[in-house]
């Protein structure tokens, strides 16, 4: 597990100011780790709601013939929620960050990490 | 011998031409609302044809928009006179003709007497051709729609025939209003769009002002560009919510 919290501090200081949270989440809905920065925003709570987004993004994918889901991108006026996959898909990883974040280098990053978080992960 | 039966099993252009071609000599005799037309056959035409007070050619243009009443044919009755000069086949190409005119004209007058009418199809056909516009601009493009929040299309368009946009909006609908009440708890802000990265598509919904109605739009995962799509849909989703109907 310290791993795991490992990768993830260094993931958010890559992000550095942009960072709100993070987590490592099962499909159960709860987080085996991260948090966030902003007491605004609830990790756990975020993490509860988005396991059941990522659950029925799957669903409807494989009904309309899209095909497995790998993530899934949320913009709002305040941030940008991303919930990616990983592993064979028994956990996601969930990252919110400020608008001003270059999404383009969020993803990047996340693409870089996923495999080591997945690796991190005990089992 | 004759033959009894219903327009509604055979219809009188199939009558006419089941006769010419048999060559048969015979009178058949329609019931309609009231109205009897009579129709003389002989050597493989329609030599004669009345209704009321009415005869000749214009009598069968009359009579092939009937689509009930009963029929009589009678064989081996001969015409009491010879009132129509075309073959059968022209007959019943002009009598198509003048069904499509006045199908259209009806079409027209309904439109003038509802102007409403008129206006809706008139905005209606602009969101299709705002998407179809669209379409060119995506990178990858699969299919586009706009969906009420009740998870129907409003207007739809599609590159693939293995892509049914009203499937993949009712799915999609679904996600886009889990999504929108997830973030709405979490007070993360208002939801401007949602994508959806799968194995084959990436999926991309935005909502128009006032979160009645979302453009949605998918890209092919290979060739599609996320850029291209959030821009584009930005720029398309004001104006489709410009031309909405009110």
């Amino acid at each position: 597990m310290a791993k795991l919290e490992q990768l993830i501090q260094q993931f958010r200081s890559e992000l550095g100011a942009d960072f709100v949270s993070t987590d490592v989440v099962g499909m159960d809905g709860l987080s085996i780790a991260g948090g966030s920065i902003d007491p605004n925003f609830n990790s756990t709570d975020a993490s509860a709601r988005f396991s059941v987004v990522m659950k029925l993004a799957e669903k409807v994918s494989s009904k309309i013939g899209m095909g497995k889901v790998d993530d899934n991108l949320v913009t709002t006026d305040k941030a940008y929620i991303i919930a990616r996959f990983i592993g064979d898909g028994s956990y996601y990883w969930g990252v919110a960050v400020t608008r001003n974040a270059t999404l383009g280098t969020v993803r990047m990053l996340m693409n870089e990490y996923a495999d080591q978080l997945w690796d991190a992960i005990p089992r | 011998m004759g033959m009894k039966g219903n327009l509604r099993d055979m219809a009188i252009a199939d009558l006419i031409q089941n006769n010419c071609q048999e060559r048969k000599t015979a009178r058949l005799r329609i019931q309609h609302s009231g109205q009897q037309a009579i129709l003389y056959f002989k050597d493989g035409n329609v030599v004669h044809a009345s209704l009321g007070e009415q005869a000749g050619e214009e009598v069968i243009y009359a009579i092939l928009r009937w689509e009930e009443g009963a029929f009589n044919l009678e064989r081996g009755v001969k015409p009491p006179a010879n009132t129509i000069k075309q073959n059968w086949s022209s007959l019943l190409l002009e009598g198509a003709r003048r069904l499509d005119e006045t199908d259209h004209e009806n079409e027209i007058n309904l439109f003038q007497s509802d102007p409403d009418k008129h206006l809706e199809a008139n905005e209606m056909a602009k969101l299709d051709d705002i998407l179809k516009e669209m379409s060119g601009e995506v990178t990858g493009y699969v299919a586009c729609a706009l969906v009420g929040v009740d998870g129907i299309n409003v207007a739809s368009h599609t590159s693939s025939k293995a892509a049914n946009p009203d499937d993949i909006s009712a799915q999609m609908t679904m996600l886009l209003k889990l999504v929108d009440a997830s973030v709405e708890k979490l007070r993360a802000g208002v939801i401007e769009d949602n994508l959806t990265t799968a194995e084959n598509a990436y999926i991309l919904m935005r909502y128009l002002p006032g979160k009645q109605y979302y453009l949605g739009m998918a890209a092919n995962r290979k060739t599609g560009n996320l850029g291209n799509m959030r821009l584009i849909s930005k720029t398309y989703a004001e104006r489709l919510a410009k031309a909405m109907p009110r």
